[in-house]
Formats: structure tokens, C-alpha cells, sequence
């Protein structure tokens, strides 16, 4: 035992004995031990209320049960937690609740994944022995843009008061009357409507909130897939759950998006843009299939189709006016993997130096600030750290974002690839309009169509956010990993794949498009990724060496 | 009154508090004062005074029962229900009312003149049945004597006649008597000539006490003379004062705060209100002392919402003491600054727990908190604070004037000095009585309150406030001091003692009293706010004559799992009278379920 470890509580709960830091109550240190201790009102992310009572536990010389949430341990402290007095206490609370629920689980969206159910099979008592009526009180009513309450389900733990209050600082809920009148209410005419409103969903530890988009769609045993994942919806790049579920005319969807506790990022949490708009725009490609204009229109090609299109405008521009007509601009959405890709394809394989990256859909490049006091973040993009180190920008005499667009006004830039840039975002939109008569190419990689991609040659689709493996780097340089969740409708490639087959197309050369092969030489190239594998960067990422 | 001059209010409220939200409460009586009732309009321009989200204020001002959010009559009635006014007769009372007004309890007439209502104990059991009409008591009262007070209320008038502040002292059959033991508490206002104006005080050497605990004494050595008198808390729990003074850090900086605990409310208890309205500088006095003994120097009086005379009374009161500089700036000569404040409460029962008082001082819910911390160490606005009750505050001038050992010489060695009990229920004389607590049951309800009226028998003795476990006939030579009460499975409590005599129904007892509870609980805890409600409607259910046997065990299950469970001890409250009326008295209970009705109803 350290120096250090002297000094620390030993705790001994159900004989298996801890010794944790000061101040560390109960229930944490039952958590240490795998000890489960049941709870309610009790949430790690907020401050303790003590309500609830299901946290109860036997602690020697204490004339009382204790409850585990609010009690620090004490050196030598002896807690039981199965004993038949605590078991009563839990059977009690349980009855209690269960006094004045609806039960209507068979229609609760929380229903398999409920602590109410979990805690009742687990501790609670075997039948019911009211027959008084139940108190009927306001059901499915919505509070807010994404939130349905029902007062009947509530047991009134204050989560969502405390979420809203203590956490958000919006406090657009409280408690109102009293004893058994007690209800979660709003101010009248008021809504719960904030950045963050979402995670009273997740907090709930019943069916009382529950998604308005969600609400009746799936079973949680639906939900076939947990898969952990990074929100692309700022540069703040929560840890995030997206659980997905087959649908009846086959494939799968993200039905719904939850926040992963990562203490490095986010906490517990997430906003709301993250949870409800960032998949359904961001998630799944719209696009089916690649489109070649033909004439005013564009129509659907095969990708072989498509792929030779693009190596044949590319050799075509080449051999013309040489590789410095050709330009790209890539998004700060692209993976760390896509932006090295990119950029080796733009300068190895094309041969220009005019390679830059644009934020979208932010406009300065360096403004890049918490929009609150918790997580969202003024950049919408994920990954411009990621372009930052990478270095993303004009090789040697090359052309910059403006000047490409002025090179393509003038004439002198033939070609323009657009990665994932969707200039109808920004003031680039204009500037691209000027110039898209006189480009003899423009290629827009996108995930949605948008009236920029209808003047394009080459529409190809990419892969959504939901649809592929990479990594993005935070606004504070934490790498974090995206993983794959769903399969794209349709056959879409990875824009790695199609860099490499226009490359073979081209010279007959191979380049790398694996995350595992960019890593590789990531690792080598930049001093900033030397120590990082791929496979290292575990569900909560990793700092990049140097940004701290 | 328009919205700037609730600003102006505002502003002089504000100045009383270190917060701007423990302005809520009194600003809201004032609003509501002024428009009758609180629109939703008005609670948001409250909040935007108070610079409070709305949300907060609105669910803090629905906890109390005083504010209202829709139209009143103009004729508000509200009917007290609980014990000792059931027990009496309120039930009566209440029928009465619906049929003449044909309306049900919490309507309003359709033409407006007439809301009818419930109320829980007012604190004026001595004059069960009571009634409040727009915020006066009024008791005790017959149907015709109610239809009286109606018809000069419908005039205009605020009528005098029944008026419960005007009554006369109760007309014990020993305590006015020559030989009896001297009373200290009630020493002034039992002097049907005493006033309770600073004159009337001084003339009885009021404040000479003060003099002397300022000028001759540190505020350490007051803690020590008042551990050693014994004192023990007179608001229920019986914890020894000094002991609790003693827990204020006494070096650390920054503000320290005395609250007085006037909000009575436990039923049956009505000791404190008359300690208040007819010997106001007592109380005064001995916050003051008290204040000096912690080094605070700003103190409230928390006062019930419903004591709506007592405000007047107090605010006099206080304007005295600030007039003669007993209060104030450099108090006595001596540098001691301290300021008093009244705080009126605005209706729940809980707020006499003081750590959901120190809540509700500070513009919140009245839900008591979890301790540690306990209040002496963080307590309103996080800073040390010592709540203490009104009758245990106004001890403070006497045994600081003549010492703990004449202090201690009176009583029991555990329960030193004396006690003002309240007595209600079937005696002949219901009051207030000042005994020494080496004094029994017995001598208290029959020599004291004259005994049972019309000779009846004893079913049932409360002997401390409603949650305080029955006793019985048998006990009637148990002490009165907290060691004899709990040794026979009570407790002293808040010293309510309400005697009930042998035609009263238990289980409507057990249902009036858990009514109460139901009604008061604050629905933090997850078995108080259920297990009151169902112990109430199982009681009621039984009441009513639909009760199974198998209630009896369920009963006394959830009384079970209600106990030593949740932050405070309102459910300990419930669940323990109840359980003593099941072992006292099962077989009444046993009756109503197999006769399918109250054996004791006509």
C-alpha cells in the first residue's frame, strides 16, 4: 500500500472491502464493488436529493437505514446491503410507488427498460394489496418541441427539475403542490424548451418524459444494436449511443440517439441538435446512387459508370490546362482518415497543390467557441481540429478557397472537387454560382442533394455518419472514434474506396483508404499522432499528445 | 394596486433579507391582498421583482394552502377539521354550510359571495368547533351562532362577537386558585388587567432579564446557565437548548441567524399562539437573549400564515422594542446590534420542522433537508442558524433572571422547569395550562381542565400533539415530563393533550389525524408521500364501513415500512398514532369491518 492509500476510508460493504477517496458516499463505493444498490432519484450528473428513499442500506452502529446516495463513507464503515431490514425497506418503496402508477406498461415506451419494472422484479413485492383508486392526473401531454409528459407515470424523483435547474440553469421545471398532489409542473403557458431538453428522456428513470419522435415507434428489445459513436453535430463530439433497429421492409435505421458518459467530453450529456437533428440529416445518405448530368438533368449511373466519368473529365482536364486546374475543397465533416486520403489523392495522385478546407457550415475559420456554459460549440462542424492537424491547406503556389473560386470565375480552374462541401450553406454558394458555367468539371461528394449538388456533373454519395468507421478530433484534441451502426441504403463506397479506384483508373496506382493503413502512416508523418494506433483509441477517445 | 406600488413594497420587504427570494411569501400576501387571488400574470411580474425563473415561483407558492390561484368568495369560510374540532362537532358545522350554501368544500358561490373550505388545526382548539372567516377565528360556534357571523360578514362588518382573541382566560378550576404553583410564563397574561404592551411589560419588570444577560454576561456564559437549567425544546422534539446553541462554530465569520419557530401547527397545540398575541415581549425578550448567546445579529419570527392577528400584534410589538432600543443598533448601550423580523408563513404544517422553516424562509418549498448538515452549522442561507420555539424562547428571560438552579428546582431532573400544555377534547374546561412537569395526566385533566365533561369516561389520551401515540384511562398517573411520556410509549411532543372520552369512534380519529398528514405531507419522501394517503383512505374506507380484514394487516405493514425511513418525521408522525389505535383499540376497528358501519354512528 502507497504512501497515499494510507490515508484513505476503508469501507466494507456486503464483506468485500474498498478503500476509496474522501467523501466518496455509499452508492459510489458500492459501485466500485459491483454492488448494486437500487436508486431512483440518485444520478452521478446531478446534485443528490435523497428522496426517493431506495437507496437505503444497513450501516453498523447507525440506529437507522441510511441512504447510500448521501452518506460518505467513513474509515471502517461496515454497510450491508441484503439484509432482510433493507429488503423490507425496498419491498416498501417499491409498494409505495407502485400504489398510484398507471401500469401501463404494455404502451410505455420505457417498458424493458425501466427501473420501475427492474427494481420491482428485482426487490419488489410479489402482488399488490391496494384497492383504492388510482389518482388520475394528466397523461401524454407535450411540454415542450421533443418532450411528452405524463404525470400518472411520475415518480416525482426530480431528476428532470434538477437536470433543468442545477445543470442547463434554465430551470423551466419544478415541483408544484404537495404530498401526494405533488406533480412535475411547467410556469402556466411556459414550455420546456431548451438546448438540452433531451436528456430528461434518458434521466427519467420511468415512462413520465419520453420523446415526442421516439414515442410508440419501437420495444427497447426492437433496438437490435447499441453501437457507440461520436456526435458530429459540433466540435464539442459527444460520446453518443445510436440504437438501431431493423426495419419491417428490411435494412435499419438510427431510431434514437443517446448521450454516453464521457468525462474527458461530455459528461453525461447531450444537446438536443445532437440527439434529435444530427442523424435524421447527417446520419444516412439520402442519395442512392451516383448521378452524371446529362444535359439539364442528372440521372443514376452504376459507380463503375461513375468512376470512369470522373478519371475521364480529370484526364481530360489534365492533359488540357495540367493539374493546376484542378482544385478541392474538403469539409471539416470528412473523417481524419478521409482528410488524409483526400488531400494524398489531391497531391499525389492529381498532382495540384490546390487543397484547402472549409468549415461548414461556420464561416471564420478560427471562431470556434462553447456557445454555453456546457457542451455546444459555435463550430457545427466535427472535425476541424482534424484538418488543423493534419494541415490541410495549399501546397506550394497553391490556390486557397477564394482563389480557387476566383480561378474558376476567370477560367483558370477547370476542375472542382467539392468533399462533402455544400456551398449552399455558406457565402461560397454565390461565389460558386459565378463560376459553375465556365468549370468543365464539377464533382460535390454529399450525403443529401441540395440545389448546389443539382448544378454539379457528378453527384456522388457519401457515407453518413452512421454509415462508417473513422475518427474526428475535438475542439480540445480528443481523437475519437465513429463506428459503423448502419448499413447505407443502396450501394454507396467510401470515399476512400472511390479515391483509390480513380486513382488506379488514372496511373494505375493504388492508395491507401483503410483507417488502419491511414493511421499507419498518420503515425509517421505527424509528430502529433506518433504514438497513436488505430485500434488504441478506445469508446471515450484519446488526447492527441501535444494539445493539451 | 397597481405594479409600482408593489415595487415600492417590494423594495421595504427586500430589505429585511439577505436574499431577494425569501421576499416570496410576504410578497404574495401582499399581491394577493390586493387582487384577491394570484394570476399567472401576477406570479411572473413576483418573480421578475424577485429576479426568481417563474417556474420557481410558482412551485413554491402552490405548496402553501394560503395562496390562491382562482376567485374566492367574498366570504371565505373555512371550517377547521381536525381533531379536536371534529371531536366537537365541525363535522356539523361543515354539513350545515354545504346545504345552506349548496356548494361542496373548496366551491365558490356562483354569485360570488361564498367559498367554502376545510382547514387543519388554527391552533384555537380551546374553541372547537373554529371557524376562519377571511382569516379571522372564530369559536367555539353553533349553526345558529355561525348563520350570526355570516350575515354581519354579508353587512360589511368583521363581527367581535365569538371572536376566538377576545376570549377570556379558561376558567380552570385550580389554576387561578390561591396556592397554586407560580406560574412563570403565564405569570403576565393571566392577569386579566395585562395588555402585553411594552408598558405593561417593563411595569413587571420585563427586560430587566435582557439587561442583565447583555451587561453581565458573554454570550458563551448564557450557553453554559441555559445547558445548565435543562432546558429542553418546547416545539416537540424536547432537545436540550443549550446543547444546540452550543453547535454554532462560534469563530467563524460571517452571519449567524436566531429564527423563532411560531408556526404551531401540530393539532391540538395552541400554547404558542397566546404566548405570542398576549405576552409578545416575552418572546421578544428572550430572542434577543438568545440572538446575543449565538452572535446573531439579524433574527426572525417565522410565523404561521394563519395567525393573522398575531401580525399585528407582533409588528407593535416590535416597533416598541426598536423604540425603547431593545432592538437595533447598539442595543442597551452595550454594542450588541441586532434586527427582528417577522416572517409570515403562508399555510403547511411542515414548515414548524426547522429545517424545512429555514426552506421556506428562503422563498422555497417547505421540504425539510437532509442532515448533516444540521442547521447550527448550515442552516439559512448556508450559515449558522439556530431555530428555536416560541415557548422556549420566552423561558429564556426568567431563567436568566433567576438562575438554572431555580430553574431546575422545578419539574423532573431530565424534564426541568415547567410546560405549557394545551388541553382539548371532552374536558369541561379546554386552555392552556403552565404545570411543572413533575405534574400527571391526571391532575392536569382533572384538577387543571376540570375533568370529563358530563362525567363521561376516558377512551383516549393524545399527550403531545397528534402524532404522539394514544394513551389510555390506565395511564392517567404518567408524568407529563418526556421521560415518563416515552417510558409509557408516547412522548411529550408539542404538548397537546387531547382527551377523549368514551363515545368517540378510533377509527375516525385515526382517519381525521391521517387526513392531516395526507394533506400536510411535503411528497418529497416516497413513504410519506404514499403511506400517508393510504393509511388515510384505508381509514376512511373502514370509517365508511367497506373495510376487510385484511386492512388490519396492511395497516400496520405500512405503518411499518413508514417508520425511521424518510428525511424528517412527518411519516413517523402518522404511522405511530396509528399503530397505537390498532393496539389500543383493534377491536373497534375489528367491529366497523364486520358490522359494515361505525358502531358509533347514530
Amino acid at each position: 500500500m502507497s504512501q497515499h492509500t494510507q490515508n484513505l476510508p476503508t469501507v466494507t460493504i456486503d464483506g468485500q472491502q474498498v478503500q476509496v477517496a474522501p467523501g466518496t458516499t455509499i452508492i459510489q463505493a458500492g459501485e466500485q464493488l459491483g454492488i448494486e444498490i437500487p436508486h431512483y432519484c440518485y444520478h452521478p450528473g446531478l446534485p443528490i436529493e435523497g428522496v426517493c428513499r431506495m437507496c437505503l442500506v444497513e450501516v453498523e452502529k447507525a440506529p437507522k437505514l441510511m441512504i447510500a446516495c448521501a452518506t460518505p463513507v467513513t474509515e471502517g464503515m461496515v454497510v450491508h446491503t441484503r439484509t432482510p431490514h433493507v429488503e423490507a425497506a425496498r419491498r416498501g418503496v417499491l409498494e409505495f410507488y407502485l400504489l398510484n402508477h398507471p401500469l401501463d406498461c404494455p404502451i410505455c415506451d420505457k417498458g424493458g427498460e425501466c427501473p420501475l419494472q427492474d427494481y420491482t422484479m428485482r426487490y419488489g413485492p410479489g402482488a399488490s394489496r391496494t384497492i383504492e383508486d388510482k389518482i388520475h392526473r394528466d397523461k401524454h401531454r407535450t411540454i415542450g418541441p421533443h418532450i411528452v409528459f405524463d404525470a400518472e407515470r411520475c415518480i416525482l424523483c426530480t431528476r428532470c427539475v434538477r437536470f433543468c435547474r442545477d445543470i442547463v440553469g434554465t430551470g423551466e421545471l419544478g415541483v408544484g403542490y404537495r404530498g401526494d398532489r405533488a406533480e412535475i409542473v411547467l410556469f402556466p403557458g411556459k414550455e420546456l424548451d431548451n438546448q438540452y431538453s433531451g436528456n430528461v428522456i434518458d434521466l427519467c428513470p420511468v415512462g413520465a418524459l419520453t420523446s415526442k419522435g421516439y414515442r410508440f415507434k419501437s420495444r427497447p428489445w426492437d433496438l437490435v444494436k447499441h453501437v457507440e459513436s461520436t456526435c458530429p453535430a459540433c466540435s464539442r463530439g459527444c460520446s453518443i449511443v445510436l440504437d438501431v433497429r431493423h426495419l419491417r421492409e428490411g435494412g435499419e435505421e438510427v431510431l434514437r440517439v443517446r448521450p454516453r458518459f464521457n468525462p474527458e467530453v461530455n459528461g453525461y450529456w447531450m444537446c438536443d441538435e445532437g440527439r434529435f437533428d444530427a442523424y435524421p440529416r447527417r446520419g444516412q445518405t439520402a442519395l442512392h446512387a451516383p448521378l452524371v448530368r446529362q444535359g439539364q438533368a442528372q440521372v443514376p449511373v452504376a459507380w463503375d459508370e461513375a468512376i470512369s466519368v470522373l478519371v475521364d473529365h480529370l484526364r481530360e482536364i489534365i492533359s488540357q490546362h495540367g493539374p493546376g486546374a484542378i482544385g478541392g475543397l474538403l469539409s471539416t465533416w470528412l473523417t481524419i482518415e478521409e482528410l488524409y486520403a483526400t488531400r494524398m489523392f489531391l497531391r499525389e495522385v492529381l498532382q495540384t497543390p490546390h487543397v484547402d478546407y472549409h468549415v461548414d457550415p461556420v464561416e471564420v475559420r478560427e471562431a470556434d467557441e462553447g456557445e454555453d456554459h456546457l457542451l455546444r460549440r459555435t463550430d457545427k462542424s466535427p472535425n476541424t481540429q482534424g484538418a488543423r492537424f493534419l494541415d490541410i491547406g495549399p501546397g506550394q503556389a497553391g490556390l486557397g478557397i477564394q482563389q480557387m473560386l476566383q480561378a474558376a470565375t476567370t477560367g483558370s480552374l477547370k476542375g472542382l472537387l467539392l468533399f462533402e462541401v455544400d456551398p449552399t450553406e455558406s457565402a461560397l454558394g454565390e461565389e460558386l454560382e459565378r463560376a459553375v458555367d465556365r468549370l468543365d468539371l464539377l464533382a460535390i461528394w454529399t450525403v443529401r442533394q441540395s440545389s448546389a449538388t443539382s448544378r454539379a456533373h457528378l453527384v456522388l454519395p457519401a457515407l453518413g455518419y452512421a454509415e462508417k468507421e473513422g475518427t474526428i478530433i475535438n475542439f480540445a484534441g480528443q481523437i475519437q472514434r465513429l463506428r459503423k451502426a448502419v448499413e447505407p441504403e443502396g450501394k454507396i463506397l467510401s470515399l476512400g474506396e472511390i479515391l483509390g479506384q480513380v486513382a488506379i483508373g488514372l496511373h494505375g496506382s493504388r492508395i491507401l483508404w483503410t483507417p488502419e493503413e491511414t493511421w499507419q502512416r498518420l503515425a509517421r508523418e505527424h509528430p502529433a499522432f506518433a504514438e497513436i494506433q488505430y485500434e488504441s483509441i478506445g469508446p471515450l477517445g484519446i488526447p492527441i499528445p501535444d494539445s493539451r | 394596486m397597481g405594479s409600482s406600488k408593489i415595487e415600492q413594497v417590494c423594495f421595504e420587504i427586500l430589505k429585511r433579507y439577505p436574499q431577494k427570494r425569501s421576499a416570496l411569501l410576504p410578497l404574495l400576501h401582499v399581491v394577493q391582498e390586493e387582487r384577491g387571488y394570484l394570476t399567472a400574470g401576477a406570479l411572473e411580474e413576483v418573480a421578475t421583482l424577485l429576479e426568481m425563473r417563474p417556474a420557481d415561483v410558482w412551485e413554491t407558492a402552490s405548496f402553501y394552502t394560503m395562496f390562491h390561484f382562482r376567485p374566492i368568495g367574498r366570504c371565505h369560510i373555512e371550517v377547521c377539521h381536525n381533531l379536536s374540532c371534529t371531536l366537537l362537532g365541525a363535522e356539523s358545522l361543515l354539513e350545515h354550510l354545504r346545504e345552506r350554501l349548496q356548494i361542496r368544500d373548496g366551491e365558490t358561490t356562483p354569485d360570488g359571495r361564498f367559498s367554502l373550505g376545510r382547514a387543519e388545526c388554527l391552533a384555537a382548539c380551546d374553541a372547537a368547533p373554529v371557524v376562519q372567516i377571511n382569516g379571522y377565528h372564530y369559536g367555539p360556534l353553533s349553526r345558529t351562532q355561525l348563520e350570526e357571523l355570516l350575515a354581519a360578514f354579508e353587512r360589511g362588518e368583521i363581527p367581535q362577537a365569538y371572536r376566538y382573541q377576545l376570549r377570556a382566560a379558561p376558567p380552570s378550576s385550580r389554576s387561578d386558585r390561591e396556592g397554586d404553583f407560580e406560574k412563570v410564563l403565564h405569570r403576565n397574561l393571566r392577569d386579566a388587567n395585562y395588555d402585553g404592551s411594552i408598558e405593561a411589560y417593563l411595569a413587571r419588570g420585563g427586560y430587566q432579564a435582557l439587561t442583565k444577560a447583555l451587561r453581565e454576561h458573554q454570550p458563551s456564559q448564557i450557553i453554559e446557565i441555559v445547558k445548565r437549567s435543562g432546558l429542553r425544546g418546547r416545539g416537540g422534539a424536547g432537545f436540550p437548548t443549550g446543547v444546540k446553541w452550543g453547535f454554532i462554530p462560534q469563530d467563524r465569520p460571517g452571519p449567524k441567524y436566531l429564527l423563532c419557530n411560531a408556526d404551531e401547527g401540530e393539532p391540538g397545540t395552541f400554547k404558542d399562539r397566546e404566548l405570542l398575541e398576549r405576552d409578545p415581549h416575552q418572546v421578544i425578550e428572550g430572542i434577543i437573549i438568545a440572538s446575543f448567546a449565538i452572535r446573531a445579529e439579524t433574527s426572525y419570527i417565522y410565523l404561521r400564515g394563519e395567525f393573522l392577528e398575531a401580525v399585528t400584534i407582533l409588528e407593535k410589538a416590535l416597533q416598541e422594542a426598536y423604540t425603547k432600543g431593545f432592538l437595533g443598533k447598539n442595543i442597551l448601550g452595550t454594542g450588541f446590534d441586532l434586527n427582528l423580523y417577522l416572517h409570515r408563513a403562508a399555510g403547511a404544517y411542515i414548515c414548524g420542522e426547522e429545517t424545512a422553516l429555514i426552506e421556506s424562509l428562503e422563498g422555497k418549498r417547505g421540504e425539510p433537508r437532509i442532515r448533516p448538515p444540521f442547521p447550527a452549522v448550515k442552516g439559512f442561507y448556508q450559515s449558522p442558524t439556530v431555530v428555536n420555539n416560541v415557548e422556549t424562547l420566552a423561558n429564556l428571560p426568567h431563567i436568566i433572571l433567576r438562575g438554572p438552579e431555580w430553574y431546575t428546582s422545578i419539574g423532573t431532573a431530565k424534564s426541568t422547569g415547567t410546560r405549557i400544555l394545551s388541553v382539548s377534547g371532552h374536558v369541561c374546561f379546554p386552555g392552556n395550562y403552565e404545570v411543572p412537569l413533575s405534574a400527571t395526566l391526571r391532575e392536569l385533566i382533572f384538577e387543571y381542565a376540570g375533568g370529563m365533561r358530563d362525567g363521561r369516561k376516558i377512551k383516549a389520551i393524545i399527550p403531545g400533539g397528534s402524532s404522539a401515540p394514544a394513551l389510555t384511562a390506565e395511564h392517567l398517573d404518567v408524568g407529563l415530563d418526556f421521560e415518563s411520556l416515552a417510558a409509557a410509549g408516547s412522548m411529550g411532543g408539542s404538548g397537546a393533550v387531547i382527551v377523549m372520552d368514551e363515545r368517540t369512534c378510533m377509527v375516525k380519529v385515526g382517519e381525521v389525524i391521517n387526513r392531516f398528514y395526507h394533506h400536510e405531507s411535503c411528497g418529497q419522501c416516497t413513504q410519506c408521500r404514499e403511506g400517508t394517503a393510504w393509511l388515510h383512505k384505508i381509514l376512511k374506507r373502514i370509517e365508511e364501513g367497506r373495510g376487510r380484514m385484511a386492512d388490519l394487516e396492511v395497516l400496520t405493514d405500512v405503518c411499518r415500512n413508514m417508520q425511521g425511513q424518510t428525511i424528517c418525521v412527518l411519516s413517523d408522525s402518522a404511522a405511530m398514532p396509528t399503530e397505537s389505535y390498532l393496539r389500543y383499540f383493534r377491536e373497534e376497528f375489528e367491529a366497523h369491518i364486520q358490522q359494515g358501519r361505525c358502531p358509533f354512528s347514530e
